[in-house]
């Protein structure tokens, strides 16, 4: 016969679905984008957390106070710093460590994979255990002299040869994303990277000055046994470790873990105030259309519709437009999240990781539901109070 | 079916010199016969229209009640209500009444399409069209079919709300100066359209200024001051 009443009212009066698919797009919008924000960081954190693995980090002093620690774990600005290879034993010697293991550290903007300078990350296969375990779940067996691990953010994959300070390295294996400066980074075994260092001294593109390979390391991170406190052994490394700092990598994180929540926290009152707003925009633009409406909702009485009937038309007229507004304000929320995720990351300077397509699904169906929901409580105190008139009275009223 | 007023009484409050109290219609008895064509008519503000809504189950009265055979409106939910209003009642109210986002024919078959069962039948459907067209035909806008009411006289939607109120053959029809903005020639065709639904063993009430009306009235009753008297 004709399209539904509700589709007729909604095509009839194209500014006004126009303006509403707005309001619902852009409530939709703030609140997934906000929330995608939020969860990005916090995912970001706990991923950072997860992936450092270890309690304590011993770094050369200049590390620490220049704040090239910060830089690279938090930023993932690459970085390098070296101190002298006896740190390992007499780290390693003091009470209550339970493992370590050095790493080392080299930046390098000289290859093919990569517009900007990539962190060079060498462990030691046999005493790692804070990189293995994770590498794990794209990576098994042994990374053999010159093969590489890359991050999930350059554009290499297993396979390819990236060239670094002239020498050729085959990519093993690409890592899942973890939102942190662990993604730019090229992961080697302790021998592959020594080659690097001494390749890069040959060609002078190494200004550390005139080191031994083979006598330095970079940082040195330490699992703390069970039973002894992360501070004591911290304070013991600092009193016997000289020219070196240690740092509690909880605390690392919890200077960040501050400002994140006061990020979040920022954002979620922004969701919370945009979300009233909309429901108090939303709530009188629907009192405007009903009040405009009356006497037509009176005709619908009239010809024999219910209260129940009449709520459920408006309800409809409401839903309809909700729900494409949200839906298109969802997915564009999705889509920048998505394109600028990195430029978020580098301008709030923290870990971000978004989460994978099943989260992200449920997190948009669900932000979708509370933007629909939203626009249908709107509507419903409108569509009850006029339902509640006695329609006489509506008839009257507009005569 | 006899649909019939007993003791029906409805007071407004208003802010007024001494009483706040307003009186609309005071203690009406009326039945409306199976068949024929009832006139209303009364100076504005008699209470002509606060009855008819009574009557259509509108209004609750503040007193006495309303039957439709034995079944007091007034106590019925308002879904039941609402289904005896659809399914007994067609109705042309006071003023203008028309859905602006619907065109014509839409306008008349709403009724129709608004309650109709999820499987009706296709032939069913083509009535109900058919007949729509006819009504048209009849109050003269069939020309206007697909027009919407916002590019409508007066007049026009007028006839649009009496083909309307008769879409699905009701045994009751309630019309609020259903000729207050026709010309003479129209009123006379709507006055002969209620009075082919009379002969065709359908109640009509009409309530009307128009003089000519009175010819078409098998009852005729006066309202003053709330009163319904006789004539
Ligand atoms: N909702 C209301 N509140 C207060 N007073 C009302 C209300 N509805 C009607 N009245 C009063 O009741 C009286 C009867 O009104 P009603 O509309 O029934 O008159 P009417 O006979 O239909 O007049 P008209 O010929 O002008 O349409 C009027 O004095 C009117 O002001
Ligand atoms: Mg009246």
């Amino acid at each position: 016969m004709f399209r539904s009443l509700p589709f007729r009212n909604i095509s009839g009066k194209p500014g006004r679905t126009a303006g509403l698919l707005l309001l619902s797009g852009f409530l939709c919008f703030f609140i997934l984008f906000g929330s995608l924000v939020i969860y990005g960081l916090r995912s970001g954190m706990a991923s950072l957390e997860a992936r450092l693995g270890a309690d304590i980090m011993v770094v050369p002093y200049e590390a620490a106070t220049k704040k090239d620690l910060d830089g690279m774990i938090l930023q993932g600005n690459p970085g390098y710093f070296y101190m002298d290879r006896s740190v390992v034993d007499k780290v390693s010697s003091m009470e209550g460590v339970k493992q370590i293991s050095e790493q080392f550290f080299l930046a390098s903007a000289s290859s093919n994979c990569c517009s900007l300078a990539v962190q060079l990350i060498g462990f030691d296969p046999k005493t790692d255990f804070t990189i293995q375990p994770w590498v794990e779940h794209t990576y098994r067996g042994e990374l053999g002299y010159m093969e590489i691990l890359v991050g999930s953010d350059l554009n290499a994959f297993a396979g390819d040869v990236l060239t670094f300070y002239g020498s050729d390295c085959r990519v093993a294996a690409r890592l899942e994303k973890t939102g942190t400066y662990l993604d730019t980074a090229v992961y080697a075994s302790e021998e592959t990277i020594k080659t690097l260092i001494t390749e890069a001294k040959e060609k002078k593109l190494f200004n550390f000055g005139d080191v031994d390979p083979d006598q330095i390391v970079s940082c040195v991170l330490v699992d703390v046994a069970d039973g002894y406190s992360q501070e004591d052994v911290l304070n013991d490394i600092k009193i016997h470790v000289r020219r070196t700092q240690a740092v509690q990598t909880r605390n690392l994180i919890s200077g960040v873990s501050g400002q994140l929540v006061g990020v979040s926290d920022v954002i979620g009152g922004l969701i919370v105030v945009i979300w009233f707003l909309a429901l108090a925009i939303l709530a009188l633009v629907f009192a405007m259309i009903a009040r405009e409406r009356k006497k037509e909702f009176a005709v619908l009485r009239v010809i024999g519709a219910s209260r129940g009937k009449l709520a459920a038309i408006l309800l409809q007229e409401a839903l309809i437009p909700g729900i494409l507004g949200s839906l298109a304000g969802g997915i564009l929320a999705v889509g920048l999240a998505g394109t600028f995720c990195q430029l978020i990351e580098s301008t709030l300077g923290l870990p971000f990781l978004l989460p994978g397509i099943p989260g992200l699904l449920i997190l948009v169906l669900a932000v979708t539901a509370v933007s629909v929901l939203t626009g249908a409580l709107a509507s419903a105190l409108s569509a009850f109070r006029i339902s509640r008139i006695d329609t006489a009275l509506i008839l009257r009223g507009e005569n | 079916m006899n649909l019939r007023a007993e003791n029906i009484t409805k007071q407004f409050i208003r802010k007024r010199k001494g009483s706040n109290v307003m009186t609309a219609v005071q203690d009406v008895s009326l039945t409306l016969p199976e068949q024929g064509l009832t006139l209303i008519y009364g100076h504005s503000g008699s209470g002509k229209s606060t009855l008819m809504n009574m009557l259509a189950g509108l209004l609750a009265p503040t007193s006495g009640q309303v039957f439709l055979d034995d079944t007091d409106l007034y106590k019925l939910d308002d879904q039941n209500l609402s289904k005896l209003r659809r399914d007994h009642f067609g109705m042309i109210p006071q003023g203008q009444t028309a859905l602006h986002s619907l065109t014509v024919m839409e306008n008349v078959l709403l009724p129709y399409a608004l309650f109709g069962k999820k499987g009706r039948e296709e032939a069913e459907t083509a009535g109900a069209e058919a007949y729509a067209r006819e009504l048209l035909e009849m109050t003269g806008i069939s020309d206007l079919r697909d027009v919407k009411p916002g590019e409508m006289s007066g007049g026009e939607i007028r006839r649009m709300a009496i083909a309307r109120a008769l879409i699905r053959k009701p045994e009751f029809l309630l019309a609020d100066e259903p000729t207050a903005d026709l010309d003479e020639d129209n009123t006379k065709i709507v006055l002969d359209l209620f009075q082919a639904q009379a002969d065709h063993g359908k109640s009509v009430l009409i309530i009307s200024h128009d003089p000519t009306s009175r010819a078409f009235a098998d009852t005729t009753y006066l309202m003053r001051d709330g009163l319904l008297l006789p004539e």
